[in-house]
């Protein structure tokens, strides 16, 4: 055993750990068993598959109750426990018109070809809290499930097929235009990436931007997609359509076969926006005005997130970098929730000796300058000239800054 | 009753990174020697240990470690440290390497912020956890231009930057994570190890390997390799300086030292070292330390005043 | 085809690739990669097929100079590496007395990527520190750069002097360039990293 308390620390985390523990169930309430948090916390499990790109409720539910219910903690544990799993095969691409539908909307057009489907959505349920959940009884959802499902009738779910896809209505026309971006059309523009087997390299291919859109923090894409709204970029879509549903995944076998190994749920948005028509040099007379599509697909029913990777996949396609959202490097480097949190909360740990570094610097800089001034002082009772810059005594009052980041 | 799931896997590989994961860090630490300084992307993926909490120090040691080695944490030059504490703890579940406090014994040695102040030899590796690999990030926010800018070896904005703090303060402002010129070529961020400490990693004997987890970075500096901290001709590199400030637990100095602070406000000062302290207080022995120009200019001050007190 | 069956890929490979990042990090420091008896097909040094075990994966390719097939498929079976024209090969695997053809295509890197460029690993007869220990016609290199303190004098059997000189064309434009591994018939391993320097003397 060394001089320094080494044990200390550890003795500290085995209790920080133990606290941890009571807290978590001091109040002696019954455990929430996570099948319960799966079937009852559908949408805070579907944020947590998603930014833990990692699809699997049952897991998600075990974060979640690990971490009493904080979504991005919870993530971090998926995305470290899917950091373990081996990569065995890679998904079939997946057509979203084959998608069972469970909500399809379009803001774009008063009625669409098979209808606007609502669908399961808060959108509308006016946020009164609702009191009467305070004592919502096993009975209670009996009753609401017997009286429910009375109403199905059996005919008409058989009925339900797959949907066609509004931008392809719009395609058909010659209204709508491929991505348009010529760093997307290059060779390594159009490369599939796998962002969890290489570190991303700018400017990044659209595959890999919208795999770090689909993993990334709700909140990040929502601040980032709302200001390119709202006026930093100028992105003002409108929703194409939106779909929340189930597809089938299926991957080939060794010997090419496909064979089918589950569904997940997705939601699916398709933002439309008027793009430009190209360089100054080609919007002269006769060029004509077409829409674009922003994309966005994540795990689970997140609309905002769809919507917001729409609005984002847009605006980095903008091909300036005026605005944030405009920025590829600006917008996914800094909305990975897992790295931003990470990195925020490094600030906890101790940085004594690069605080030292600094002290010193600082320290001897002062003296320099008092020293100085004290010369100034004695020598003349002018002081010197601002454009002394080597020690001025305005600068005695600024403390001087890091260079670099120190982090 | 609520039925229960059936299984739910935990099992992990030794050092428990998967083979591919390992396999791919380990080819690109090879390119990183190859190229001293340079940073080398990698798929860097999700460790159960935070964003910045040292991922990529972790990424390193366990790519790199066999169960014959050694294996010695430190955080800010302390085995004591909670966040060493942790880690060691974790690297021990998943590996079961024997670990150690002692510099001299450990093969492995992972830091965060601190080279010890013992000399490292040829048997012994130490590896970094760097929070920001690019030392170009404060002159030019843009990973597309910094990539540009070391291809070209264009280094002209950092330059400047540092010619604008001496202009302004007097001096090379730099504090901890001073940036290193390695072999002639590239700019390198040696971490934030004290200035006291980057001399050190010059012509060393041992290999220095760096991984910047959350950045996705690699680099490494091999033996025997120039390691030059920027200066001027007529604005030096200079290391912190402790003058006439002795250790108030083993009396002697020539040490980088942390300031304590007392319920009053007094403060004195400790070695920050750990290890290099307990075996000055425990073993009443001096290790061997790094031969460098500075340290010695230090050493020679303190044995000219012995007497001298903090 | 071989399935190397007494081939532990987690303890072998991190041992091997230990001696093998103790040899780039000190060019001129010859370790031997030994402890495991594994079939190579021909034209695959024992050590080089290590080598391959050790580093290959299913993310990167390889291109063998000679008995490409059968190196293919050992490689193939045993790392689920895929095999590549030598343009785009992440490894070459050649014979010291080969013609440098393959190493001349061979992946230098970009200025802004340098590390995108490949492996050399190149069967020789028998690498020595001192001359005494080869037989017959051999090259002796001096090298210099990281890793060697000063300068290091390695000498070599089996080894085609133009195949050193196409070697030292590929690095000239540092920090392009290739990073190479000879393997000799006794298991040692000699890396030189693009980052040294070497001269040769034919003895």
């Amino acid at each position: 055993m060394g001089y320094v308390a080494v044990k200390g620390g550890t003795d500290a985390i085995a209790n920080s750990i133990e606290l941890v523990e009571f807290y978590r169930i001091k109040d002696e309430t019954p455990p929430i068993h996570i099948r319960q948090l799966q079937a009852q916390f559908r949408l805070a499990i579907d944020k947590i598959m998603g930014e833990g790109s990692f699809y699997a409720p049952e897991y998600g539910a075990l974060a979640l109750k690990q971490v009493e219910g904080d979504v991005l903690e919870a993530a971090f544990i998926m995305r470290a426990f899917r950091a373990t799993l081996p990569r065995l095969y890679y998904s079939a691409v997946i057509d979203t018109r084959n998608m069972f539908v469970q909500r399809r909307i379009s803001s774009s057009f008063r009625d669409i070809p098979g209808g606007q489907i609502l669908g399961p959505t808060y959108d509308y349920t006016q946020r009164i809290i609702d009191t009467r959940l305070a004592d919502e009884s096993y009975e209670q959802v009996q009753a609401f499930l017997q009286q429910f499902s009375a109403r199905i009738s059996e005919t008409d779910r058989k009925a339900i097929t797959t949907f066609g896809k509004v931008i392809d209505m719009l395609r058909a026309q010659g209204l709508l235009k491929g991505v348009g971006n010529r760093d997307d059309e290059s060779e390594e523009g159009r490369r599939l990436v796998d962002i969890t087997r290489e570190a991303i390299k700018f400017p990044a291919p659209r595959s890999a931007r919208l795999q770090m859109l689909a993993r990334a923090e709700t909140g990040g894409l929502m601040a980032l997609g709302y200001s390119s709204m709202r006026g930093y970029g100028g992105v003002h879509p409108t929703v194409g359509e939106l779909r929340v549903g189930l597809v089938d995944v299926t991957v080939s076998d060794p010997t090419g076969r496909s064979r089918y190994i589950g569904r997940v749920r997705v939601t699916e948005a398709e933002m439309i926006t008027k793009a430009k028509t190209g360089k100054k040099s080609e919007r002269s007379a006769g060029s004509v005005p077409y829409y674009a599509i922003g994309y966005g697909l994540c795990f689970g029913q997140n609309e905002t997130k769809a919507i917001c990777m729409g609005i984002l996949d847009r605006a980095m396609r903008n091909g300036t970098k005026e605005a944030p959202a405009n920025d590829q490097e600006f917008v996914l480097y800094h909305t990975d929730g897992i790295e931003a949190m990470g990195f925020t909360n490094h600030l906890k740990l101790p940085h004594y000796v690069t605080f030292q570094s600094g002290l010193n610097n600082v320290r001897r800089a002062v003296a320099r300058s008092k020293k100085q001034a004290e010369a100034n002082a004695a020598s003349a009772p002018e002081p010197p000239m601002a454009t002394d810059a080597t020690a001025s005594p305005g600068d005695a009052e600024r403390m001087p800054s890091e260079v670099l980041t120190e982090l | 009753m609520i039925p229960s799931f059936k299984k739910f896997n935990s099992r992990f590989n030794f050092a428990f990174i998967d083979e591919n994961t390992k396999r791919e860090i380990r080819r690109k630490l090879l390119k990183a020697i190859c190229l001293p300084g340079y940073q080398v992307p990698y798929s860097s993926p999700e460790m159960p240990i935070a964003r910045g909490w040292g991922t990529g120090g972790l990424h390193v040691t366990l790519s790199v470690i066999g169960k014959d080695d050694v294996f010695k944490i430190i955080d800010q030059g302390s085995d004591a440290s909670v966040n060493a504490c942790n880690l060691r703890d974790f690297v021990h579940r998943v590996t079961h390497c024997r670990v150690t406090f002692d510099t001299h014994a450990a093969t492995l040695i992972q830091t965060r912020h601190r080279i010890p102040e013992e000399q490292l030899n040829d048997g012994q590796i130490l590896v970094f956890q760097v929070p920001q690999p690019e030392p170009l990030r404060a002159v030019e926010r843009y990973e597309t231009k910094t990539r540009e800018m070391h291809g070209e070896a264009d280094y002209a904005r950092m330059w400047v930057s540092l010619y604008e703090a001496f202009v302004r303060y007097g001096d090379i402002m730099q504090g901890a994570g001073y940036p290193v010129m390695v072999n002639g070529r590239y700019i390198m961020s040696p971490s934030p190890i004290p200035r006291w400490d980057v001399p050190n990693l010059h012509q060393s004997d041992c290999l220095y390997l760096f991984g910047a987890g959350r950045e996705k970075r690699l680099y490494a500096i091999p033996p025997h390799t120039d390691v030059v901290p920027l200066e001027f001709d007529d604005v030096k590199f200079r290391i912190e300086q402790f003058p006439g400030i002795r250790c108030s637990l083993s009396g002697t100095g020539g040490a980088f030292m942390d300031e304590l602070y007392n319920d009053l406000g007094h403060f004195r000062h400790v070695i920050n070292d750990s290890d290099f302290l307990d075996k000055l207080v425990e073993h009443k022995t001096r290790p061997q330390q790094w031969s460098n120009k500075y340290l010695q200019q230090v050493l020679d001050e303190m044995n000219a005043n012995p007497d001298l007190e903090s | 085809m071989t399935r190397e069956t007494s081939y532990d890929e987690i303890f072998d490979a991190q041992a091997h690739f230990r001696l093998i990042m103790d040899s780039m990090a000190r060019p001129g420091k010859l370790n031997v990669l030994n402890g495991v008896s594994v079939q190579p097909p021909g034209s695959l040094n024992r050590a080089s097929a290590l080598i391959g075990l050790a580093l290959l994966n299913a993310d990167v390719s390889f291109f063998a100079a000679q008995n490409a097939d059968a190196i293919g498929t050992y490689f193939t079976a045993n790392t689920a590496s895929r095999p590549a024209p030598a343009a785009e090969a992440d490894f070459l695997f050649l014979q010291g007395l080969d013609h440098p053809q393959g190493l001349e295509q061979a992946k230098s890197g970009t200025l802004t990527y340098p590390d995108t460029s490949a492996f050399i690993v190149i069967d020789v007869a028998h690498l020595s520190l001192t001359r005494d220990q080869i037989t017959g016609p051999m090259l002796q290199l001096q090298l210099s750069g990281p890793g060697v303190d000063g300068q290091q004098t390695v000498f070599v059997a089996g080894l085609n002097d133009a195949l050193l000189t196409t070697l030292r064309e590929k690095n000239v434009e540092y920090p392009l360039g290739v990073d190479s591994i000879l393997t000799d018939q006794n298991d040692r391993i000699l890396c030189i990293p693009r980052s040294n320097r070497f001269v040769v003397g034919g003895l």
